[in-house]
């Protein structure tokens, strides 16, 4: 008979992540980055599924796809309802910047401070040292509030944004448009919208997703994005030099935004799952994605 | 024929002429027709023994050949020789047992044209593998002839095109055909004088379709053989059967060419857009390859019956080269043909390439550096970016073998 007394079960590691390792957890994203990242996958997902089948209408599974959206036409409804959304969400997040920008007294530090997501000569040196990394195993970047990669996500995505919603504004009316252009730019415009899609998409499906995801070291998911938190161990690993700063400081409190930077509390089970279950969703996405422009790339 | 009077034993004296033959003309007229539908004494005669199959079957090898000789009045009635009676073709049958000289009348008797035609034709040769050529019953039946009137449309040309079908079996319309129960068979192919459709004769044949088609179709057909289709098979019109080799870059295209021979569809067909532009790219691939590239292209390839395809630019019968200032792809003409769908306000609204090249810089240079611009980026991004992701994963896998094989979790 086995004695039970002395078995131990091994210590799991969690599936998140963010909820890996030592420590309490410390909060990372507020409600408004939480927000605006699902508002950004949700339409994101819609304008990536509902324009791959037509850049990519000679592909096997084009026609298929857009027979379960209803038909090409519903499909450019569908498109230009969630890139209204996009717009609009984009716009609104851009007049709260200004706003705030405005309102801040200390604008040189919300600009060029160490919190900030305008991209600085740290980065370049930190992108730099990033392949030093992988070369020598020595000095690996440490990383503050927000990396290059961050930032990088964040002004991929402003530029995507600036590109596509452009041109697809003009496409959108060519008739309205045409009063002022030349109709050559609907031809300009329709190679600007389709590759900058596919480079957004391929960002996003592979560089991103390995950044935050699918690395070994944090594969499979890391919900952090979802729920908001992560362990001081995630930290120390992610973002050393902002864990310094919480640290340096007397008390988590009195960091230079105390209301993100605070302790928090582990996320309960549901909020695990639904972290799961939208990460998961929307990776599973991504690679059925990356699969379908590999497949129409090989088949066109 | 006593009449009722007769038959009473009236007293009264008989006049003559009887005062009801005044209706005989009338009655006459009555009865004509049911004379004809129920023949004449003769016939009846005839019938008594044909009408009975188990009667022939004691005369006839067997039961297969009774049945052969089973004819009844039913069978002429309304046929194309319903008016005449047996003899007219059976002339010699009349008496029982028939003599054995009696002969029957051959169709070419009395149809001598339409069996002139048909022995110029291709069933007039027995079919490979044959030693009967298509004679007439095989199309037309022996008792139940249809009028030629009723082969037109209806129930009889069905049965007819049914029996071209017997042997060509291969060729039954699809049913999204539009001339499927609508057209007979030998509306294209010619009724008697049929030819195989690769013999220049041919109803079909290339230079014959706008003929032939246009016989029901007549302003497509008077249009499409003035344009510039039209005018480059005229030319051709020597050594005919080579336009039907698509490919050939000086082959003309005909009706079946660009609409389909079997199989064709209707105009409201939801796949009439997307098979007509696969066939205009028979000839020019290169602008059909890049008309896929376009919104229009995709959109067409995709299901959408709204977007512009070859046709709606260029016109289905009234094709003609854009250097032609009658052509509605003329520069002159653009705004007018673009502005059918879209709005143009601007003359330089139709500077739009509907068949772009982006690798061509000399056609639409902005479009040349546009398409340069994003393949760099493109290509940048996913080389370098795709090399920050595989590095970072070695640089992972090099220190977690280097921290021992417990594996090192952060």
């Amino acid at each position: 008979m086995p004695d039970n007394s002395t078995f131990r079960a091994p210590a799991l590691t969690p599936m998140d992540a963010a909820q890996r390792g030592e420590g309490p957890f410390i909060w990372r994203f507020n409600l408004l980055h939480r927000l605006m990242h699902l508002l950004a996958m949700l339409t994101f997902y819609v304008l990536v599924l509902t324009g791959i089948p037509l850049r990519y209408a000679c592909a096997p599974f084009a026609a298929e796809l857009m027979h379960m959206w209803g038909g090409v036409e519903r499909a450019g409804l569908i498109h230009r309802i969630a890139a209204g959304v996009m717009i609009t969400y984009s716009v609104l997040f851009a007049i709260w910047l200004v706003l705030r920008f405005f309102k801040v007294e200390k604008k040189f530090e919300l600009l060029r401070g160490y919190d900030s997501m305008i991209p600085n000569l740290q980065d370049g040196k930190d992108f730099l040292a990033q392949w030093r990394w992988y070369v020598t195993g020595r000095n690996r970047p440490r990383f503050g509030r927000y990396g290059y990669l961050e930032k990088l996500d964040f002004f991929g995505e402003v530029w995507g944004f600036i590109i596509i919603g452009g041109s697809g504004i003009l496409l959108w009316f060519p008739e309205f448009w045409g009063r002022w252009l030349p109709g050559w730019w609907f031809n300009v415009a329709t190679v600007f919208h389709g590759y900058e899609a596919l480079i957004a998409a391929g960002f996003i499906f592979v560089v991103h997703f390995f950044n935050v995801h699918l690395r070994p070291d944090k594969f499979p998911l890391d919900a952090v994005m979802f729920h908001g938190r992560a362990t001081r161990a995630y930290m120390e690993e992610e973002h050393p030099a902002l864990l310094e700063e919480i640290d340096g400081r007397p008390g988590v409190g009195e960091s230079r935004r105390p209301r993100l930077d605070a302790p928090a509390p582990p996320p309960s089970s549901r909020q695990t799952l639904i972290g799961a279950t939208l990460g998961f969703i929307a990776l599973g996405m991504g690679v059925i994605c990356i699969g379908m422009i590999v497949w129409a790339v090989a088949f066109c | 024929m006593n009449g009722p009077h007769g038959a009473h034993g009236s007293h009264r004296p008989r006049r003559f002429p009887p005062r009801w033959l005044a209706l005989a003309p009338f009655l006459a007229v009555a009865a004509a027709p049911l004379a004809a539908v129920q023949g004449t004494e003769q016939d009846r005669r005839c019938e008594a023994c044909h009408g009975e199959v188990e009667f022939l079957r004691q005369h006839a090898a067997n039961l297969t050949a009774a049945e052969g000789l089973r004819v009844t009045e039913l069978d002429l009635r309304g046929s194309a020789h319903g008016e005449e009676g047996c003899q007219e073709c059976h002339s010699g049958f009349a008496r029982w047992p028939h003599p054995s000289d009696a002969t029957t009348l051959g169709c070419v008797d009395c149809h001598e044209e339409a069996t002139a035609a048909w022995s110029d034709g291709i069933h007039a040769v027995p079919p490979e593998g044959d030693s009967i050529a298509v004679e007439c019953v095989a199309c037309h039946g022996t008792h139940r002839i249809a009028e030629a009137e009723a082969l037109r449309e209806g129930p009889a040309m069905r049965e007819m095109n049914d029996r071209c079908l017997a042997c060509h079996e291969g060729s039954p319309l699809p049913v999204h055909d539009p001339h499927l129960d609508t057209v007979p068979c030998a509306g294209c192919h010619a009724p008697h004088a049929t030819q195989g459709v690769d013999e220049p004769s041919a109803g079909v044949a290339p230079l014959r379709q706008i003929e032939t088609c246009g016989a029901c179709h007549e302003e497509a057909a008077e249009a499409a053989g003035r344009d510039v289709h039209g005018n480059a098979l005229v030319e051709q019109a020597p050594g005919s059967l080579a336009l039907v080799e698509l490919g050939r870059a000086d082959a003309a295209p005909t009706c079946t060419t660009c609409h389909g021979g079997h199989g064709m569809r209707g105009v409201e067909d939801p796949l009439t857009d997307p098979e007509l532009v696969d066939r205009c790219s028979r000839c020019h691939e290169d602008y059909a390859d890049r008309y896929y590239g376009t919104y229009h292209g995709k959109a067409t390839a995709l299901g959408s019956r709204i977007v512009a395809t070859c046709d709606d630019c260029h016109r289905a019968h009234h094709v003609e080269p854009a250097s032609d200032p009658a052509s509605s792809v003329h520069p002159a003409q653009l705004q007018e043909t673009c502005g059918e769908c879209h709005e143009a306000s601007r003359a330089a609204f139709v500077e739009y390439d509907s068949h772009p090249d982006p690798m061509d810089r000399s056609r639409n240079g902005p479009l040349f550096y546009a398409f340069v611009f994003m393949n760099t980026l493109l290509f940048g991004v996913l080389i370098v970016f795709g090399l920050h992701t595989l590095l970072w994963w070695v640089r992972i896998g090099l220190d977690h073998r280097k921290a021992g094989t417990e594996g090192h979790h952060a």
